[in-house]
């Protein structure tokens, strides 16, 4: 089939969408990583988990942007609770520990959200006012999607805002390149940790809540997109809030030019892209630390 | 008085190592023992997964059919096992596991075709009869075997029931699909390229996707590119209701028709909603409209005990275990399973489609596919009252052509 500019325009926008979602997703995983050293296998679940909150209360209230608000809160209550029960106890230790233990609370809550859900599938609309499609000659991009766009491109921006601008995102900074240094001078690490991993399972459940209208809900998709996320934070590098970015739009744009004339490989060049990058600069686009 | 304690001793150790021996084998006999009391069916589902509501509805028909059947056959109790079988392999292990260590004679198989053919390899060398829910034509096709039988109309029947209908009530000149990459997209796809050749219609092309795509927009925008009358989607499922649904978000009705194939019956729909399903043509194996006394029943009796209008899945699950529990009884033996087969062969009945009957050259269950159009919300009944049935009809190959060798 002729693949002519048309498509390509159409898909490449398509691209950054899907790569807004992987941007999300990884801005909360490099924070984690970066600044607690924690490689966080859960990541994913707190994306389910704000995807199910999402289906409950829309269902419940019919009402989108409330679930906006509130899922990001509940996400980021439950992660700043595992996070001071569980993960505190594990720092220092080795990180297959918390390695264990973020997989670990990953398959428990899946298997929680089974119990109260069931295996099946479930699915919401968008809100009314974003179920159109924009038509620009022979161009279309569903109104929802132009949303997500926008709305993830000026969250971003506001991280970027309260990483470079304010006093916790620069002791989140700091602490991503040396973290005993942070401590020495005094600052309340065990705070920090609590709220960085707050705001990173907010973002995750976040990205869930953006992501279902367009793509529907399982209790398995945490597997489907964790190991993409991985992969984004890696292209852009270890602990780097603009290789989380960067790594993110790659990765969407290459997965959908490939879908046009490859569906099948579609997967598979994200870690081409990854190998590639890696081969060239070994710690990522913007990486920061070994 | 030491060589006397000796020697009970050594008496007792021996009855003691006999007893031990005994009850061994008694133990490994129990199954076998058991097995005859009791038959007993595997219901090998999906239950997790993309297709995990499918294998919930499935496992509610077979329910339903043994307990119709009284929960007996031949004075014997019907025992149910059920497991999950997410792929091939899982479903070769589990069905293993099934026949050597619970005695299994008999298993009911859906909804992947890839999954029910893999088992049916298997169930032949065991000699277990297989009842499969499942669309691919090589089923009953060059794959069928003497233990396998298959209630669906498989794909060749499917499409020149629907496409056709298609054609006439969307004036539709030219097509383009968007298919599922394994065997039983692979068969829809053949098949409907062959029918649009037959009326003189042209075939823009084809997508193929994964199975449990979640992202479609790829597929859409090559769809959109081509500027088709009409998409045909033959996938099923969560697939299909992904797939539509990120298709209509794109605009796509706005520029051209949309038609499911293959569609899972009322839990997609109520999956999708009436808005977006609002006159687009969707292909079935069954309807809960369909009029007859057998369905009338069925409906009711589910409706009774789930509150819910019964889903394809459940109708389909329920209709064949039923019938496999009447070629048991028409066979008169739950151990020999050829005899079974036998009895399961031409046997004829009055069914949730109306007239059935399982033909004895392929095994394959002979009756109605349907076409059914989507209402529009003004012209809803009640909240689930979704579609019209708008024809219905018998496609299959003749004996000679099915590829089947028994």
């Amino acid at each position: 089939m002729e693949i002519n500019l048309n498509l390509v325009a159409v898909q490449i926008f398509n691209g950054i969408v899907l790569g807004m979602i992987y941007v999300m997703l990884a801005m909360g995983l490099t924070i984690v990583w970066g600044m607690m050293d924690i490689i966080n296998f859960s990541h994913g679940f707190f994306y389910t988990l704000g995807a199910y909150f999402a289906y409950t209360l829309v269902s419940a209230t019919g009402n989108f942007w409330l679930a906006l608000i509130v899922v990001p809160v509940g996400t980021a209550l439950i992660g700043m609770a595992l996070e001071r029960t569980l993960l505190r106890k594990l720092y220092g230790l080795n990180i297959l520990y918390q390695i264990l233990m973020t997989f670990g609370i990953a398959l428990m809550g899946r298997e929680i959200i089974i119990i109260i859900y069931g295996p099946i599938g479930k699915s919401f609309f968008p809100p009314r006012a974003l179920e159109g499609t924009f038509f620009l000659g022979s161009l279309f991009f569903p109104q929802y999607r132009v949303f997500l766009l926008l709305l993830v491109a000026l969250i971003t921006f506001g991280m970027y805002l309260f990483i470079e601008k304010t006093k916790l995102g620069s002791i989140i900074r700091a602490g991503t390149e040396d973290k005993e240094m942070v401590s020495s001078l005094g600052i309340n690490v065990s705070l920090v940790f609590l709220l960085t991993f707050g705001l990173a399972m907010a973002i995750a459940g976040l990205s869930g809540v953006l992501a279902s209208p367009m793509r529907g809900i399982n209790p398995f998709m945490d597997w489907n997109i964790l190991g993409i996320c991985f992969a984004v934070v890696i292209i852009g590098g270890m602990g780097s809030f603009s290789g989380a970015v960067f790594g993110g739009l790659i990765v969407g744009v290459a997965q959908s030019l490939v879908g046009l004339i490859w569906p099948s490989a579609s997967i598979i060049i994200i870690f081409i892209v990854m190998s590639a990058i890696l081969l060239i600069k070994p710690r990522g686009l913007f990486g920061v630390r070994d | 008085m030491k060589g006397v304690l000796r020697r009970v001793f050594l008496v007792m150790a021996g009855v003691g190592i006999i007893g031990a021996a005994m009850l061994g084998a008694m133990g490994a006999g129990a199954p076998e023992a058991l097995a005859q009391e009791e038959v007993i069916v595997l219901n090998a589902a999906q239950l997790s997964g993309t297709y995990a509501e499918t294998g919930r509805d499935q496992s509610r028909g077979v329910k339903l059919a043994i307990e119709e059947f009284g929960g007996t056959v031949l004075g014997k109790k019907i025992k149910l096992i059920e497991r999950d079988v997410p792929n091939p392999s899982e479903a070769i292990k589990k069905a293993k596991e099934g026949v050597e260590e619970e005695g299994v004679k008999f298993i009911q198989v859906g909804t992947s075709s890839g999954v029910a053919l893999a088992l049916m390899e298997y169930a032949k060398t065991q000699k277990v009869v297989v009842g499969v829910l499942a669309g691919a034509d090589s089923i009953t096709g060059d794959a069928c075997n003497k233990y396998t039988f298959r209630w669906q109309v498989p794909t060749y029947g499917a499409i020149r029931e629907v496409v056709p209908r298609i054609i006439d009530m969307y004036k539709a000149n030219t097509f383009f699909t968007i298919t599922p990459e394994y065997v039983f997209g692979q068969d829809l796809l053949r098949n409907t390229e062959e029918v649009l050749k037959e009326k003189g219609k042209k075939f823009l092309g084809n997508v193929f996707h994964p199975l449990g795509e979640t992202e479609y927009s790829q597929y859409i925008t090559k769809a959109m590119a081509a500027k088709p009358d009409c998409v045909l989607f033959l996938n099923f499922g969560d697939d299909t209701v992904n797939a539509v649904k990120q298709a209509v978000s794109f605009g796509m009705k706005k520029q051209s028709k949309i038609a499911i194939v293959w569609g899972a019956g009322l839990t997609q729909y109520k999956a999708m909603g009436t808005k977006l399903l609002e006159d687009v043509i969707i292909g079935g194996q069954y309807d809960h409209t369909v009029d007859t006394p057998v369905n009338k029943k069925l409906v009711e009796v589910y409706k009774k005990k789930y509150n819910e209008l019964i889903p394809y899945n459940a109708a389909s699950a329920y209709q064949q275990t039923l019938v496999m529990l009447m070629a048991i009884k028409k066979a008169g033996t739950a151990t020999d399973t050829l005899r079974v087969v036998n009895a399961w062969e031409n046997i004829e009945y009055n069914g949730v489609t109306g007239k059935e009957v399982y033909r004895a050259c392929d095994h394959q269950c002979i009756k109605n596919y349907f076409t059914l159009r989507c209402k529009k919300e003004s012209e809803k009944k009640f909240e689930e009252d979704y579609t019209e049935l708008v024809g219905a009809s018998k496609h299959f190959l003749d004996c000679a052509k099915t590829g089947c060798k028994m």
